[in-house]
C-alpha cells in the first residue's frame, strides 16, 4: 500500500472508509425489516402508504420528490434518499479540502513534491485515490442495501441499486471536486466552508424549485438537479443517463480547473488570475513603522476570542439568512401549493402540527426543521475552534503564562456562547425584519422561543464538545458531530426504526420541539441548561488535571 | 493597556535553597512507554543549565514537567521554591517559555501577537519588544504565516524573554536561526544572566552549550546520567595524544598503562608514530613513559564538548 501516491492516499482513507460506509451500510441493513415494520400486510396498508407519500410531498424542501413509495426501493429512495447525497458530500468536501491544500498546511506535500514525481501526476493520484475511497463507501452500502433486501425478503432490483450508489458518489464527486477547486483559491477551512456553503444552497434550491416556478431557471445550474434526475431504485423514474453524464462531465471539469489552478500557482501560494496582476515591476517593500497594535481586542483571552469569532458569526448568520430570506420572498407561492396537502394529512395532527394553515407551522417545516441542523453545525465548529487551540500547539504558549487552566476554559466556552448568541440573534433578526418586510405575520412570542431554543441547541452541543475535549482533542470534535447526526437521526427516523421513547427523548432535537408553533417545553430547556453546568463542571475538573497535547 | 509590567511590580519568591529548579524522582511513563525515569536534578539561581541528549531521549518531557503542561507520574519539581503544580500559576509569572514546537494564530502579524501575549502577562513595556525584535531583525508588521521557520522562532524567542522573566525554560531555542541572530541570542542569554536570570535550555548544538553554559546535563534514554559544569566534563574526556619516535618502541608498553585507549602504531617516514586515547589522570604517567624513548614530538588534542558527549554516550551506551 506504500508503492506510490496513490495507493498512499487509499491507505490514508482506508478507517475513513470503514466508518463511512459501514455506517451507511449498516442504515441500508435495517431499513430492510423497517420497511417491513411499516408497510407490512395488513388491511390498512393502502392508507398507509398513501398517508406517507403525502407526508414525503410535503417535505419536498428537504427531501426531493418521492417514487414508488410502496417498493422498497422507492421507501429507500424516499427515506434517505435525500440524506445520503449530503452525507456523501460532507466527506467528499472534508476529503476534497484536505487532499492537497490541507497536506501542504501541515507541511507534508513539501517532502512529496521533492521525490521525481510531476505536480499533475501527485495531483491526479491523489484524486484517484479519493474517488476509488468514494467507490469503496458506496459499495459498502451498497451490500448493506444488498442485506437488507434479503433479510426482510423483499424485492429489490441489484443493477438499481448500484446505479443509485454510482449516481449518489458522483454528486458527492462535483462537491469535492468544488472543494479541491477552492483549496487553490484559499485555505482549507475557508475551502471546506465555501464548498459546504454551495452543497446546501444548492440542495436546498433544488428542492424549492418544486414548489417555487420562478427559481426554475436554477436547476440548470445545479448538480443536485442532474443528480435528481436518476432515481434507480424507484423504477418507474429509473436511471436517466444525459443527467449521469453531466454529473461525471462536472466532476471532469471542476478537477480539470483545479489541476489548471494547482500547477498555476506557487506551492504554499494561492492561485490568482494573471488578469489581475500587474506587469510592471514588483514596487520595493516601503517599511512600515513598528508601532504598538493598541487594540482592545487584543487585551485578554475573551476580547480575543470573540474576535476571532466575529467573521465565522457573519458568515454563517448571512448564509442561514439567505436562506429563509429565500424561503419567506416565496412565501405565498409556497403557501398556496402546500396547504391543501398539508391539511390533508393526518399524520401531521399527530406529529403536533396544530393548524396546517398557519404561517408558523409552514414556517417551523420550511425553515426551523432545517436551520435546527445548521445551527447545531455552528456549535460542532464552535468545539472544533476550541480543540483546535491544542491540536494545532497554540495552548503550548497560552499555558506558559500566568492564565489558570480553569478560566481559559470557562473563558472559550464564554466565547462559544457568545458568538453562538450572535449568529443566533443575528439571524433571528433578520428573519424577524424578513417576516415584516414580506407581509408574513407570525407570533413574536414564539419567533423568540424559537431563536432562544436554538441558542439551547448550541449550549448543550458546546457543554458535550468541550467536555469530550477536556478527555480527547484530538477525537472530541468527531465525537461531537457523530452523537449531533445521531440525535438528528434518531429524531428523525423516529417514526419508521419504533425507537424507544427513552432513547428518542436524548435527541436535542427531539427537545427542541416545533417552538414556533407551540413555544417552547421549558422543563427539557432547563434540564439541558442544567446538564451543560454539569458538563462544564467535568470538563474544567477534568482539564485542570490532564496532559497538554503536544 | 500594555505600557506598565505588572510582573516588574510582582513579589518575587524568594526561595531559600538557592535553587531556581530542583526535581527529586521526577518520572513520567506513558502507558508502558518510558518518558523520564526518577530524574534528579538541581539548577542553581543565576546560571545558564545547558540539557543535552539525543532526539527522544526525554528533554522536552522534563521541561514539560518544569511548566505543568503535562503530570508527572510520580515525583515532584520545584521552581523558583515554588511547586510546579499547586504553584504553577506564580511560577509562570516569573518564567518565560519556549517550547521545541509551537504554532501561533496564523492571520495574525509578530505585533498584535506579541502585544496579545503581553497582555497575558498582565502587560510589557512596547519600547522592550520592538527593541528585541529589532535587535534579531524581526519585522513585527507580518503576519506570522508568512514568517520564515527562522523568523517564527525569533517570535517565540521575543514572547519568552520581554517579561524580563526570572527563569527562562527554552527548548532547542536557536534552532531554524542563522549564525547571525544565534550570537545576538547568546548576548541575550547573556544579558539575562547578567540580570540574575536563570537559563535552562537544551540543545543539540555543543559548540553553543560550551560557550554559554555554566553546568550542563546529559540525559539519555529518560535518565539523567551526568550533571557536571564545563570544565569537569571536559576533564572526564579522553585527550587525543600523537607521539613520534625516532626508533621502533614497545607497544605493549602504553597498552598496559590504567587510562590508555585505542593505541595504533604507524611508520611514517622513518619514524614510528603511536597515537592513543588518554583519559585526564593517566596524561602523567603516558609522558614518563614516551620520555624513555627518542621522542621527536608530541601533540595533545583536547577534543570539544561533542566528541566528549558522544565517548559518553557510547561508553555509557556499552556498559548497558
Amino acid at each position: 500500500m506504500l508503492r506510490n501516491i496513490f495507493l498512499k492516499t487509499l491507505r490514508d482513507y482506508r478507517l475513513q472508509v470503514l466508518i463511512w460506509g459501514g455506517g451507511l451500510g449498516l442504515l441500508m441493513l435495517v431499513y430492510g425489516p423497517a420497511y417491513n415494520s411499516v408497510f407490512g400486510p395488513g388491511p390498512d396498508r393502502a392508507k398507509l402508504i398513501e398517508d406517507y407519500k403525502k407526508t414525503f410531498e410535503s417535505f419536498t424542501i428537504l427531501t426531493g420528490k418521492v417514487s414508488d413509495l410502496d417498493t422498497f426501493g422507492g421507501f429507500i429512495t424516499a427515506k434517505v434518499g435525500s440524506a445520503i447525497p449530503i452525507l456523501l458530500g460532507i466527506w467528499a468536501l472534508l476529503a476534497g479540502s484536505n487532499l492537497i491544500r490541507g497536506e501542504e498546511e501541515r507541511g507534508n506535500l513539501d517532502l512529496l513534491l521533492s521525490t521525481p514525481h510531476t505536480r499533475i501526476s501527485v495531483f491526479l493520484q491523489k484524486w484517484a485515490g479519493l474517488t476509488v475511497a468514494m467507490l469503496g463507501i458506496v459499495t459498502l452500502s451498497f451490500l448493506g442495501i444488498l442485506g437488507g433486501a434479503a433479510a426482510a425478503k423483499v424485492e429489490l432490483d441489484p443493477v438499481g441499486a448500484l446505479l443509485a450508489h454510482l449516481n449518489w458518489a458522483l454528486g458527492a464527486l462535483v462537491i469535492g471536486g468544488l472543494a479541491l477547486l477552492f483549496g487553490q483559491l484559499t485555505t482549507r477551512k475557508a475551502a471546506a466552508g465555501w464548498a459546504g456553503g454551495i452543497m446546501a444552497g444548492a440542495y436546498l434550491l433544488n428542492n424549492l424549485v418544486a414548489n417555487v416556478e420562478s427559481l426554475q431557471w436554477t436547476q440548470y445550474i445545479n448538480p443536485y438537479y442532474y443528480a435528481g434526475l436518476s432515481q434507480p431504485l424507484a423504477r418507474s423514474v429509473g436511471a436517466n443517463w444525459g443527467g449521469i453524464t453531466v454529473l461525471a462531465v462536472l466532476v471532469v471539469l471542476v478537477v480539470g480547473i483545479a489541476l489548471w489552478m494547482y500547477r498555476q500557482r506557487d506551492h504554499n501560494g494561492f492561485f490568482e488570475l494573471k488578469l489581475f496582476k500587474s506587469g510592471g515591476p514588483t514596487p520595493a517593500r516601503i517599511a512600515r513603522p513598528q508601532v504598538e497594535p493598541n487594540q482592545f481586542w487584543l487585551s485578554n483571552n475573551f476580547a480575543f476570542g470573540l474576535r476571532t469569532a466575529l467573521p465565522g458569526v457573519l458568515i454563517w448568520s448571512l448564509a442561514i439568512s439567505a436562506y429563509t430570506l429565500l424561503i419567506l420572498s416565496a412565501f405565498d407561492d409556497l403557501k398556496s401549493s402546500m396547504q391543501d396537502l398539508l391539511n390533508s394529512i393526518d399524520i401531521f395532527k399527530a406529529l403536533g402540527f396544530l393548524n396546517l394553515t398557519s404561517n408558523e407551522n409552514l414556517l417551523s417545516l420550511f425553515i426551523f426543521l432545517f436551520v435546527v441542523l445548521l445551527v447545531a453545525a455552528y456549535a460542532v465548529v464552535q468545539v472544533a475552534n476550541w480543540t483546535s487551540e491544542e491540536n494545532e500547539g497554540r495552548l503550548e504558549l497560552v499555558l506558559s503564562t500566568p492564565q489558570p487552566r480553569w478560566r481559559l476554559l470557562l473563558t472559550n466556552f464564554a466565547v462559544a456562547l457568545v458568538s453562538s448568541a450572535l449568529m443566533v440573534g443575528l439571524v433571528g433578526v433578520i428573519f424577524g425584519l424578513s417576516t415584516w418586510i414580506f407581509n408574513v405575520p407570525v407570533s413574536a412570542i414564539n419567533t423568540l422561543a424559537a431563536f432562544f431554543g436554538l441558542w439551547i441547541i448550541c449550549l448543550i452541543i458546546e457543554a458535550i464538545g468541550f467536555v469530550m475535549a477536556a478527555f480527547g482533542p484530538g477525537w472530541a470534535v468527531s465525537v461531537t458531530a457523530g452523537l449531533v447526526i445521531l440525535s438528528y437521526l434518531t429524531n428523525a427516523l423516529n417514526d419508521t426504526l419504533k425507537l424507544p421513547e427513552a432513547l428518542t427523548n436524548l435527541s436535542v432535537f427531539k427537545q427542541y420541539g416545533q417552538p414556533l408553533v407551540e413555544g417552547l417545553h421549558w422543563t427539557p430547556q432547563i434540564v439541558m441548561v442544567v446538564l451543560s453546568i454539569v458538563f462544564i463542571g467535568v470538563a474544567v475538573y477534568r482539564f485542570r488535571r490532564r496532559d497538554i497535547v503536544k | 493597556m500594555s505600557t506598565v509590567s505588572q510582573v516588574e511590580r510582582a513579589n518575587r519568591p524568594n526561595p531559600t535553597t538557592g535553587l531556581a529548579i530542583q526535581a527529586r524522582n521526577l518520572t513520567k511513563r506513558y502507558g508502558q512507554v518510558r518518558g523520564v525515569t526518577g530524574l534528579n536534578l538541581e539548577v542553581r539561581e543565576g546560571e545558564v543549565f545547558g540539557f543535552l541528549g539525543p532526539n527522544g531521549a526525554g528533554k522536552t518531557t522534563t521541561i514539560r514537567m518544569f511548566l505543568n503542561l503535562i503530570k508527572p507520574t510520580a515525583g515532584e519539581v520545584s521552581l523558583l521554591g515554588l511547586d510546579s503544580q499547586r504553584d504553577s500559576l506564580e511560577i509562570r509569572k516569573h518564567t518565560g517559555y519556549l517550547p521545541g514546537e509551537f504554532s501561533l494564530y496564523p492571520g495574525l502579524t509578530g505585533a498584535k501577537t506579541l502585544e496579545y501575549f503581553a497582555n497575558l502577562r498582565g502587560g510589557v513595556e512596547w519600547s522592550r519588544i520592538k527593541s528585541l525584535a529589532d535587535r534579531l531583525e524581526l519585522d513585527l508588521n507580518r503576519k506570522f504565516r508568512q514568517y520564515s521557520r527562522g523568523n517564527k522562532q525569533k517570535v517565540g524567542i521575543i514572547q519568552a524573554l520581554m517579561h524580563r522573566p526570572r527563569l527562562l525554560v527554552l527548548d532547542e531555542p536557536t534552532s531554524g536561526l542563522d549564525p547571525l541572530n544565534q550570537q545576538e541570542f547568546y548576548k541575550m542569554i547573556e544579558e539575562a544572566r547578567q540580570d540574575g536570570a536563570t537559563v535552562f535550555f537544551s540543545s543539540h548544538i555543543m559548540s553553543e552549550v560550551e560557550k554559554i553554559c555554566d553546568r550542563v546535563g546529559i540525559i539519555r534514554e529518560g535518565q539523567l546520567i551526568k550533571v557536571g559544569n564545563i570544565l569537569e566534563l571536559t576533564g572526564l574526556k579522553n585527550h587525543h595524544l600523537e607521539l613520534v619516535f625516532a626508533e621502533p618502541v614497545p607497544v605493549e608498553e602504553f597498552e598496559k598503562l590504567p587510562g590508555v585507549g585505542q593505541v595504533e602504531v604507524t611508520s611514517e617516514d622513518s619514524h614510528q608514530v603511536l597515537r592513543c586515547t588518554v583519559r585526564s589522570e593517566a596524561l602523567d604517567q603516558v609522558v614518563k613513559t614516551a620520555a624513555r624513548y627518542a621522542l621527536l614530538d608530541f601533540t595533545s588534542r583536547e577534543p570539544s564538548l561533542e566528541e566528549t558527549f558522544l565517548d559518553y554516550y557510547r561508553n555509557e551506551g556499552q556498559a548497558n
